[in-house]
């Protein structure tokens, strides 16, 4: 304690007595020393001073003799004594407040309520792929990382805040809206993607060719990007729109009788993580499974309603196994005939089928089938115009 | 008519007129260093005072350098002691001044 004078800041009210009491107030004066509020005691004075000055008076007052007593003491210096003789208090308000700021580091809860449900899952995972979850500590170079990283790659949102305040990590985001803009056609002309007759005609710009009720081959030209005028000069348009016609195309696949597949056992395994405060620690290994499908779930981890800055990565394996799974004939047919199907659909989406023939060849290990359909569908596609000959001035 | 007569002009203690060069003089060199007393309401603030020789309720008695002044009174107190300067308070009903040492003129 002598190691500190808590008197510094304080003042106090003393009483000096002795023989010629006086002196002590002109040997205090010579000294330097501030007295205020002296009165006469009758045997002494008493009085005010700094505490600052208290060792230097005291020196005075035995050196001359007289009795210097404290009588009373104002200011924090008491209280600081205190506080010295149980250094465990500052110490604590130290370390609560160096612990307020680093815990702050910390993410403690994620809000992701502004969003749908599957979109809470998929920026959940989305962000711990960028090493963010409950109890991973985040700054802000990390944290705008991350939003840029997300922006870039979510084809959900638009656009995407991330805002990290005391602990909690609030995401904002407004859906993505796609506005089509159609690319302007460079000199483009329509082509027959398939061989039928023309129904109808819905050529926005360019210079048609066929008409309405006639018969096209596959790869003819339908409308082209020039023309020439009355005077046989070259004008130029790109041609655009769709030609729809009735089409008959044949297509083929094979289903195999018998066929490995992977399928689920029943079986699962759990992997589980600990998040916390910035480290993490593998607290169950799931089975090496060679096939398993996983999903992957954050558990914030909390203790009542108190959320603490730390989640549980659970990772849930289901195992899988290679079966050979058979078929029987009818199911292999129906299997290839829904294969001719999305081969159609996949060439000509807009497709209207108006009448299906199916030739089945059912063999001793697969059955092929070939589906020949009826349908009605825009035929025509983009591509590179037809060169026309500019017919030269005859006068 | 009566005749208006003209005001006869001041005259210093020394018997001399004052001059208007005298309005500006310099006052002499220990001027600033000479014991000050200023009487404000019940305080009376001391400048120059060397030490405390005597301090009861009902008298109070100063070294000033080359005089002693005494203030008498009833319920005096030093509010503050700082160096030379000194504020009385209470009621002081009289003040004296002495010479410090015998055969002095004990003017302040």
């Amino acid at each position: 304690m002598a190691r500190y004078n808590t008197w510094q800041a304080d003042v106090f009210r003393f009483a000096v007595q002795g023989r010629g009491a006086q002196n002590f107030l002109a040997a205090a004066q010579r000294q330097g020393i501030r007295l205020y509020h002296l009165r006469c005691t009758g045997a002494g004075y008493s009085g005010m001073a700094s505490g600052g000055d208290r060792p230097r008076m005291q020196a005075l007052a035995q050196t001359g003799g007289w009795t210097l007593e404290t009588l009373e003491r104002h200011g924090p210096g008491r209280t600081l004594e205190r506080m010295l003789q149980r250094p465990g208090i500052p110490l604590g308000l130290l370390l609560f407040f160096w612990l307020l700021w680093w815990f702050s580091g910390f993410v403690w809860a994620m809000d992701l309520s502004a969003l749908e449900p599957d979109q809470q899952l998929l920026l959940e995972s989305q962000l711990a792929e960028q090493q963010i979850w409950v109890g991973s500590r985040l700054d802000q170079q990390k944290l705008a990382q991350a939003q840029e990283l997300l922006s870039l790659q979510s084809e959900t949102f638009g656009w995407l805040g991330l805002n990290f305040t005391g602990g909690c990590l609030f995401v904002e985001s407004t859906p993505l809206e796609t506005q089509s803009v159609r690319e302007e056609a460079q000199n483009t002309a329509l082509y027959a993607a398939a061989g039928g007759q023309v129904l109808s005609i819905g050529v926005e710009s360019g210079f048609c060719v066929v008409e309405t009720g006639q018969y096209v081959s596959e790869g003819q030209l339908l409308a082209n990007a020039l023309k020439l005028d009355r005077e046989g000069a070259l004008v130029g348009q790109a041609a655009t729109g769709h030609i729809t016609a009735r089409v008959e195309r044949s297509y083929t696949a094979t289903q195999p009788l018998q066929q490995t597949t992977l399928q689920l056992t029943g079986k699962s395994s759990r992997e589980e993580t600990l998040c916390l405060l910035g480290q993490t620690r593998l607290l169950r290994q799931a089975e090496p499974w060679s096939h398993a499908r996983r999903s992957v779930r954050w558990i914030p981890l909390a203790l009542g309603r108190i959320a603490l800055p730390g989640s549980l990565r659970q990772v849930t394996v289901w195992e899988e196994e290679e079966i050979s799974r058979s078929y029987t004939p009818e199911e292999a047919q129906e299997m290839a005939d829904r294969a001719c199907r999305l081969q159609l659909m996949a060439e000509f989406p807009d497709a209207n089928i108006e009448a299906r023939e199916m030739i089945a060849d059912r063999q001793q290990e697969a059955v092929t089938v070939t589906t020949r359909y009826t349908f009605v569908a825009d035929i025509a596609r983009q591509g590179m115009y037809t060169p026309v000959e500019p017919q030269k001035e005859t006068s | 008519m009566k005749k208006q007569r003209r005001p006869r002009p001041h005259k210093s203690k020394s018997g001399q007129p004052p001059t208007f060069r005298g309005l500006f003089r310099q006052p002499s060199g220990n001027f600033y260093r000479l014991p000050d007393l200023e009487v404000r309401g019940s305080c009376v603030l001391t400048d120059g005072c060397r030490r405390v020789l005597d301090f009861t309720d009902q008298k109070l008695c100063l070294d000033m350098g080359n005089s002693v002044i005494t203030f008498y009174g009833d319920g005096l107190r030093i509010e503050s002691l700082a160096g030379k300067r000194l504020v009385i308070e209470g009621r002081v009903a009289r003040m004296e001044f002495s010479p410090k040492w015998e055969g002095g003129n004990g003017t302040v």
